[in-house]
């Protein structure tokens, strides 16, 4: 009973989200489907303070223990705490209070902006260190990055037939490999699908 | 041909003595009327039997006058009329003769077959014996054929318990030929020359006597303390079942170079007992389970140390040197120790290493054409130099040079005070001026430091100094653009603004490209999200190009709808019904004060729908829950170009195709402001995004320049750091 119900509903609420696409006229399953949807998108938020308060449990318990980098998590919970009052106070405006915009125009975009534009410095080590003609395969990879990286700019239009053999590469070989991962894909989604409608993959209760 | 009248062993003719079992030939023997057992002349009785032997002249006699014999053989003719009277009134069928013949004949034959021609085993010791066979065959064969003959006369179920054994009842091929009684039937052995053994001797028992005192080794044996075991043990098992003895180990006490795979002078030698105790013998026998040379020897002064010396805690040593950090010692006196005291590397011999480097050079971060190899000198200096106590002293990689100052730290009392962590390294910190030439700094850090300055350098210039690198427009540009370009007037365009601020750099000039497009012709914006930033990342677009748009009013023109969690479930959701999958936009306003969206109900009022993703998952996801579900719905899409590969499948030319086009990166950016007649940031970051794919292309060069130049050199590095032949 405490494994069945759970089953029951998810297999429930499958069949009718499958039978909408395939069936058209018929109020009370688009009802359904339509209720369905929304409690989706509510429990989605609770995802979302589910998150918030593990972050809080495993960084209070930091800096409870006074662990090596506890100030970080000080810093962290301070931050994320007084967003999320100012924007929960009643009047205050939501996302479009000062502070929370001030906080997120001024740190939180240029900081992750900047740590993003940190991969330029790597990837130029990267290529220096470690793209390597060790092998044949070593070589191909390389030579088709190198045409690819640099037929995709601009500049690589000054070299006759770069560019062209660079759409040819994204085109063929490489759209042939990733069409086939997709069809990979969609044929693993059915069979997931297929299962939890079936009952015969319970790990969502694990 | 002579047999031997013990064994039965055929020796040559003119042999005095056997040659299996040394009895002497020539003898006359012998038998037992009993049982045809042959003994020595001298017997009086029968070795096998106990019968009494007749004497050799009556047996002489016998031979002589066989009346005798024909006369015992009438008597039992005698008896048989009267066994025959006993049952007269059973009615049993006679044997016919055809059958008396079956049951004479295979006897006859039995008794042919297993004796040679001519011979029975009686007659055969008797011609050894030097008497006349005819004589004795006269006188075994009727008693043969009276035996066979008895029982075809009375059926077999009447058989009458025999009488008594009388002598010589038995022919003598059925009766044991050797006296010792022998586990194997007796006529396994009755060949033409009958040997003594036709199994393998291991077969048998031994004959001596003698259990062997012990079938195992002697250290499985708890012995008593203070007996003595003996000198070597009767083995009743095989010799490889027994432990190997000192044939294959050095000698007690032997001084045994390399052990743990050092070479060490002898002075460094580490002696030990390799031999168990058991073997030993001077060892006293002590009590044990186990055997010795499991045991750590203690009662001899040969064995010093089972392990190096590095193994072993200093005992009353000074003060040692400590490697840790001042913070994690903790020796001062009253102070507990926060580590044990195994844990810190012990310095006890000043190693004689020059000043050079605190850590090899080898170990230092080289650029790849530079494969520094160790130095004769580095490796001269980290081979153990002295002996200090025969330990076997192992090259620390942290070891650090002898200065007059950390000397005078080691030379500190017990309990001194431990060099801190700045002092221990402060040779690594602070490279001593007198660096051999041979071993030159690592540049690599330096070199990666130029090489990030002129990444930013070239990154950076053309945003300020534009190169004008001629943008021509692909196919997929084109698409978008026509798109958009034939929107009806007033059209509703929904806008999904699905990226993270890691990437607005690249975003952030398509979404402005098209935005400002889309306000060009007048459609009307509602703006969405999955992604948590993506309602701020929206507005600050919104606001960039709709900056002196005066005509937009927002809820009637444009909405920013902001943030929706769930997903593909939202996505659905606004296929089905846009104002309820809110409620309310990203500023707080209810959605049914913002005519905008209840114009638009949904995904399906929408004219064109622009997904702005930088992560081919999120642009996957509007695929497959709006354009695939509804063919109704037009969809063009602006990636990033990291996304191109997993996104171009649904951007071909075809007009089924999921996207009826599709930006790519800041040169999508720049092809379609180039489109629109503009030359914005888009225009101006493609320049620094050629600069910058030229950069690493010519870093994947350079560096397989010099990995190639490295594997080049490679062989003359190693020449160079083998030391040359003398004298050159």
């Amino acid at each position: 009973m405490k494994r069945a119900v759970p089953v029951a509903i998810a297999s429930g609420v499958g069949i009718i989200i499958l039978l909408t696409s395939f069936v058209d006229g018929s109020d009370v399953l688009l009802s359904a489907r339509d209720l369905i949807l929304r409690w989706v998108t509510i429990l989605g938020a609770f995802a979302l303070i589910l998150g918030i308060a593990n972050v809080l449990r495993v960084h209070v318990r930091r800096i409870i223990k006074a662990e090596p980098g506890w100030i970080y998590s000080f810093v962290l919970l301070a931050v994320m705490l007084f967003v999320i009052v100012m924007g929960v106070l009643p009047g205050g405006g939501g996302l479009m209070n000062p502070f929370v915009d001030w906080t997120f125009t001024y740190v939180f975009l240029p900081l992750n902006a900047t740590i993003f534009s940190l991969l330029a410095f790597f990837v130029a080590s990267a290529a220096y260190r470690t793209f390597r003609l060790r092998s044949s395969e070593a070589t191909v990879m390389v030579v088709a990055g190198l045409i690819v990286l640099v037929g995709q700019v601009p500049l690589g239009g000054l070299v006759p037939g770069l560019s062209a053999f660079s759409g040819w590469l994204l085109d063929t070989p490489v759209m042939a490999a990733v069409r086939g991962i997709l069809l990979g894909v969609a044929l693993g989604t059915i069979t997931a699908g297929l299962r939890l409608i079936g009952g015969a993959d319970k790990q969502y209760l694990e | 041909m002579i047999y031997c009248p013990f064994c039965d062993t055929g020796n040559r003719s003119g042999s005095k003595f056997c040659n299996e079992c040394g009895a002497a030939l020539g003898e006359q023997s012998l038998i037992c009327p009993h049982c045809s057992s042959l003994n020595p002349p001298a017997n009086r009785f029968c070795r096998a039997c106990g019968h009494a032997l007749p004497e050799l002249a009556s047996l002489a006699s016998m031979a002589v006058e066989p009346a005798a014999i024909s006369a015992g053989e009438e008597e039992l003719d005698d008896e048989l009329p009267s066994l025959e009277a006993d049952v007269p009134t059973l009615d049993a069928p006679a044997p016919t003769a055809s059958e008396r013949a079956a049951a004479d004949t295979p006897t006859e034959d039995l008794a042919l077959s297993v004796l040679p021609a001519g011979e029975t085993t009686a007659t055969r010791g008797l011609v050894q014996d030097g008497l006349d066979p005819a004589a004795v065959e006269a006188t075994a064969l009727p008693i043969l054929d009276e035996k066979m003959r008895r029982p075809s006369e009375l059926p077999a179920w009447l058989d009458i318990p025999e009488p008594p054994p009388a002598p010589r009842e038995l022919p003598n091929w059925l009766l044991a030929p050797e006296p010792p009684p022998r586990a194997l039937p007796s006529w396994l052995p009755l060949q033409e020359a009958p040997p003594q053994r036709t199994l393998p001797p291991w077969l048998f028992t031994p004959e001596a006597p003698p259990p062997p005192v012990r079938s195992l080794p002697d250290w499985l044996f708890l012995v008593e303390p203070g007996v003595r075991l003996p000198e070597e043990p009767a083995k009743a098992l095989p010799a490889w079942l027994f432990p190997p003895e000192t044939e294959t180990l050095p000698p007690r006490g032997a001084t045994v170079n390399g052990f743990l795979g050092t070479d060490c002078t002898d002075s460094q030698a580490i002696r030990f007992n390799p031999l168990p105790k058991s073997v030993d013998s001077n060892v006293p026998p002590v009590s044990r389970l186990l055997p010795a040379w499991l045991f750590l020897p203690d009662e001899t002064p040969l064995i010093e140390r089972v392990l190096p010396e590095w193994l072993f805690l200093p005992d009353d040593s000074p003060a040692p040197k400590r490697f840790l950090p001042a913070w994690l010692d903790t020796r001062e006196p009253g102070k507990p120790r926060l580590l044990p005291s195994w844990l810190f590397a012990v310095e006890e011999t000043p190693l004689p290493l020059p000043v050079v480097h605190s850590l090899p050079s080898w170990l230092f971060l080289t650029d790849p054409g530079e494969e520094t190899a160790m130095p004769p000198s580095l490796e001269a200096a980290e081979a153990p130099a002295s002996p200090a106590r025969q330990t076997i002293v192992l090259a620390r990689p942290f070891q650090s040079p002898q200065t007059p100052r950390r000397a005078s730290l080691a030379a500190g009392p017990e309990g001194a005070r431990a060099p801190s962590y700045e002092e221990v390294f402060a040779d690594i910190l602070q490279p001593k001026a007198e660096v051999t030439p041979s071993v030159s700094l690592p540049n690599g850090p330096r070199r990666f430091k130029l090489a990030s300055v002129i990444l930013i350098l070239v990154v950076a210039l053309p945003l300020f100094l534009p190169m004008g690198i001629n943008v021509e427009p692909r196919q997929d540009t084109t698409r978008v653009f026509d798109t958009l370009q034939a929107l009806p007037p007033a059209a509703n365009v929904l806008v999904a603004f699905e990226w993270s601020p890691g990437t607005d750099e690249e975003m952030a000039p398509i979404a402005e490209a098209l935005v400002r497009h889309l306000v060009k012709r007048r459609a009307k914006i509602v703006a969405v999200s999955l992604t948590p930033e993506g309602g701020k990342l929206a507005q600050r677009v919104l606001d960039q190009t709709l900056l002196g748009a005066t005509s937009y009013k927002y809820g009637k023109q444009i909405v920013n709808l902001g943030y929706r969690p769930g997903g593909e479930a939202a996505i659905r959701s606004m296929l089905v019904d846009l104002p309820n999958t809110y409620g309310v936009d990203h500023f707080g306003i209810p959605v049914k004060d913002l005519p905008l969206v209840g114009e638009v109900k949904s995904l399906k009022g929408a004219d064109l729908i622009v997904v702005l993703a930088a992560e081919p998952e999120n642009l996957l996801s509007w695929i497959t829950q709006a354009s695939s579900a509804y063919q109704g719905i037009r969809m063009v899409a602006g990636v990033s170009a990291a996304a191109l590969p997993w996104t171009r499948p649904f951007a071909s030319a075809s007009q089924a195709a999921q996207l009826k086009g599709m930006l790519v990166g800041i040169r999508g950016a720049a092809e379609y402001e180039l489109s629109m007649g503009e030359s914005r940031l888009g225009v101006a970051a493609t320049d620094a995004q050629s600069l910058g794919a030229i950069f690493l292309a010519l870093a994947i060069a350079f560096g397989n320049l010099a990995h190639l130049r490295a594997r080049l050199n490679k062989p003359k590095l190693a020449r160079a750091s083998q030391p040359g032949p003398v004298g050159r």
